[in-house]
């Protein structure tokens, strides 16, 4: 069973992972890591508290997170359908990846922005920064290291949800692993895709901490 | 003009529906020049106060006006400008801890739009001129707590402030590295002619350094005027206790003055000692000449200002007449005297 043909769908399954996962996750960033900025600033501590702008991201974010991704994959076919023109294959998974995986990037950015020392802040702040120049000259600076951790956190994150896409036919390795190992009784198949799935994994997470721990400057 | 004149100053907070008053009816100015210390125990309200100079912290009422200027009418443009003119240094250094040292000093620059080369140029002087110029590739986490400071007060010149604001900026330092931070910021009052505001709770930093000071209690401005007549003449109980805590000797804390279990009943004196009468032994002559034992509860001698001040609490003899004759000998010989009542701690 080890043909061209298997190594091949295998290599186009790793291909299509990486392309769901890295587009959703860069997307994911557009729109999660503004509207983390934006719970961090608007939240009752934050530099520029603003109770309706707050509440409105945090049921938003808390909406979304609530309803389990293999759920929301079915409820947007609809949705995706109408962005992307069908439903199924990597491109389209994209769109319910983005969505789920938006609001999760936005908490983790939040988390990390609330750990910059309010003292620095203070500091900026007594030396004429504006709030704009707060966010991306301190904030976004300060919180470097702990905003990458979270981006490699976010990333793995997709990459499971991807796979789980491919119960409705969503290309990537995860499809190869449902299509093979559980409809045909392929287990080999299946046991490659999972291998390669924790691979995968194993090389993001351990590129993005070491990313990390190079630019962090505390110690 | 006045650098910094504070009229009928109040601030309130409000917490869970509870209005705490942090500060009430605040007066005082500060001129041109002056090391102006702000003393009070913690809680007091000095570092409310403190912010309330730059409106970090924007007072309930009152007025603050910086040389003439009353921050309250500044559009929030204005005041940002405003505000790159008075600097600010902090107990906790407040570092960008994610960039090294000269960018550090550059980051005020670089927020008021100067360019990256210049920037650069002037970090590099000013380092050297706080006495760090091997440390410009340094990261603040490599750095100790004095050489952190030294950054904190490079950063706070860059950009020619006018007024220089110290909240608390030794207190997290031991006593050498006290000394030398606040020897550097006497140099730059002195020789950049930069007003500096001194926020602190220990007296010593005051006495090194301060020409003026006020002490705040309870969020009240209890007393203020030169630092010399304060120590001399302490009027309020405030002032008196920060005297009584500040310890013999240099500017470190903890070794406070060992105060007898009980002041025994009596006539108690306070009598200080300026430059002159410090070298004459007036006690032992005025033994000798009335014949009568005096009890010393407390004695001590500081530097006020670079003039050694001697400070002794006597217990007199029951006999009134006696006490009368003392009080009049010790006038003669030009000490300030000043009858102490009830308790002293």
């Amino acid at each position: 069973m080890w043909n061209n043909q298997v190594i091949i769908m295998l290599l186009e399954g790793i291909r299509d992972t990486l392309y769901m996962t890295l587009m959703s996750t860069v997307i994911g960033y557009v729109i999660g890591l503004p509207m983390g900025i934006l719970l961090a600033v608007t939240d009752r501590d934050g530099i520029r508290p603003n109770a309706v702008i707050y509440k409105l991201l945090d049921v938003t974010a808390n909406l979304i997170r609530s309803v389990p991704f293999l759920i929301l994959l079915i409820v947007l076919i609809p949705f995706t359908r109408f962005v992307v023109g069908k439903s199924y294959g990597p491109t389209a998974t994209i769109v319910p990846l983005v969505i789920a995986a938006a609001p999760y990037i936005a908490r983790m950015v939040e988390s990390s922005l609330k750990e910059v020392d309010a003292g620095v802040i203070e500091a900026a702040r007594s030396m004429g920064a504006s709030d704009f120049a707060v966010i991306t000259r301190v904030m976004l600076v300060e919180a470097r290291t702990s905003l990458i951790v979270g981006a490699t956190i976010s990333l793995g994150t997709i990459l499971g949800y991807s796979a789980m896409a491919g119960t409705v036919g969503g290309g990537g390795l995860g499809d190869i692993a449902i299509r093979y190992g559980y409809t045909r009784w392929q287990t080999d198949i299946m046991v490659v895709t999972v291998i390669l799935l924790v691979i995968l994994f194993q090389i993001f997470q351990t590129a993005g901490m070491k990313l990390a721990s190079h630019l962090d400057k505390r110690k | 003009m006045a650098a910094i004149e504070v009229r009928h100053l109040y601030k309130s907070f409000t917490q869970k529906g509870m209005t705490v008053e942090a500060l009430s009816d605040i007066n005082l100015t500060v001129e041109q020049g002056d090391i102006y210390g702000i003393i009070g125990m913690s809680g007091a309200g000095k570092s409310t106060l403190v912010r309330c100079f730059n409106y970090l912290e924007r007072p309930t009422d009152g007025q603050v006006l910086i040389e003439g200027r009353e921050l309250g009418s500044l559009t929030e443009k204005e005041l940002r400008v405003q505000r790159s003119e008075i600097a600010m240094i902090f107990q906790n250094f407040n570092l960008l801890m994610q960039k090294n040292v000269l960018d550090n000093i550059c980051f005020p620059m670089r927020l008021s739009g100067k360019k990256k080369s210049e920037a650069r140029q002037r970090a590099r002087e000013l380092l050297a001129m706080v006495g760090l110029a091997e440390k410009e590739r340094a990261y603040p986490a490599q750095l100790s707590g004095g050489q952190k400071q030294r950054v904190a007060i490079a950063r706070a010149l860059a950009c020619e402030p006018k007024i220089l604001l110290c909240d608390e900026a030794t207190s997290a330092l031991d006593p050498q590295t006290t000394a030398a931070i606040l020897e550097l910021l006497r140099e730059i009052n002195r020789s950049l002619g930069i007003t500096i505001i001194i926020i602190t709770h220990q007296m010593s930093v005051i006495r090194e350094v301060c020409n003026r000071v006020a002490i705040i209690e309870r969020g009240v401005l209890v007393e203020n005027g030169r630092v010399e007549e304060i120590f001399s003449h302490p009027k309020s109980r405030a002032a008196r206790e920060l005297i009584l805590r500040d310890g013999p000797g240099g500017a470190g804390e903890g070794d406070r003055p060992v105060l007898p279990e009980r002041m025994s009943g009596g006539k108690k004196l306070r009598i200080v000692f300026s430059e002159n009468s410090a070298f004459e032994p007036l006690i032992a002559n005025m033994i000798l000449k009335f014949g009568a034992p005096v009890n010393i509860l407390r004695a001590d001698t500081k530097n006020v200002g670079g003039v050694a001040k001697g400070e002794m609490i006597l217990g007199l003899p029951e006999d009134g007449h006696l006490q009368i004759d003392i009080e009049k000998y010790l006038k003669e010989k030009g000490l300030e005297i000043e009858e102490v009542t009830g308790d002293v701690e």
